[in-house]
């Protein structure tokens, strides 16, 4: 595998917010199982407060 | 060019963000600042709701024990310290601080501590919280949680400095972590191939070894 660019994971192709793109779906499926284990780890007050008050709080604690 | 891709970073974050609550993210970025550009910077900041300061130490003086940042004076030609406790009443009691520097643990005590000052009360701030969020969510109460540190390693650690990771890999984690993920995980395993210093990178090498679910 030496031969691969570690610059590689740098520019997958496609954007956030689109989840037919490959970036997107990737983020889609990261999102999904990290809320999870967020969601049977922290309180519900927690979970409240880092993951669902903020937008970008949300995005940095994920 | 750490500074241009953390600003690529965020609005890349916040271009999923179409709320209006949340359109209202600015974001101002300081390169080489002084102390006069960061009051600045933090005076308009968004009553209410989360600042963020980010602070990248890549090449600055370490944090000292007494709680102080290294700023640079208006020549850009010698660092000055800055106290986190000034910064703190400067950011406003809703903030989150990402210090992405070596031994950032050191200032841990100081970001979190109870200031008694008035101006970290600021029941303006409360009260706007309370009315800008619509959401079926009941906002929090504001003293708790109110301040959230993220900081990259604690008081006797170093920063990984290897030439093949990113200088800023625990920004990296936070924003882009897809991204850095896979590069890791090409370079994880292209470690296996001889002539690669992994050795090089206490992190990684760390995390290999104690690979524990949390």
């Amino acid at each position: 595998m030496s031969h691969v660019d570690p610059r590689l994971g740098e520019n997958i192709p496609g954007e956030r917010e689109k989840r037919k793109s490959p970036l997107g779906e990737l983020i889609w499926v990261y999102t999904a199982i990290s809320e999870a284990i967020a969601w049977t780890t922290m309180t519900n007050s927690m979970f409240r407060t880092y993951l669902r008050q903020d937008m970008l709080l949300a995005s940095l604690v994920r | 060019m750490i500074g241009a891709r953390l600003s690529r970073q965020y609005s890349s974050l916040f271009k999923g963000m179409t709320n209006s609550e949340e359109s209202r993210h600015t974001f101002m970025l300081c390169l080489d600042p002084t102390a006069d550009i960061i009051r600045k910077a933090t005076r308009k900041n968004s009553r209410g709701f989360y600042s963020v300061f980010h602070y990248n130490g890549h090449g600055c003086p370490l944090p000292t024990a007494g709680g102080e940042l290294w700023v640079f004076t208006r020549s850009i030609s010698h660092y000055v310290p800055l106290a986190v406790r000034i910064l703190r009443q400067w950011v406003g009691p809703r903030a989150i601080y990402i210090l992405d520097c070596s031994s950032a643990g050191v200032l841990l005590p100081f970001l979190v501590e109870n200031l008694s000052d008035s101006s970290l009360n600021d029941p303006e701030a409360i009260g706007s919280e309370a009315g800008g969020s619509q959401q079926s969510t009941p906002p929090i109460a504001p003293s708790k949680f109110s301040t959230i540190v993220f900081a990259a390693c604690s008081r006797d650690e170093m920063l990984p400095m290897a030439p093949c990771y990113p200088a800023d890999i625990y920004t990296c984690c936070l924003t882009t972590p897809i991204q850095i993920s896979l590069q890791m995980f090409i370079l994880q395993v292209s470690k296996l191939t001889p002539h690669t210093d992994l050795l090089y990178c206490p992190f990684i090498y760390t995390y290999v070894l104690n690979s524990t679910p949390i």
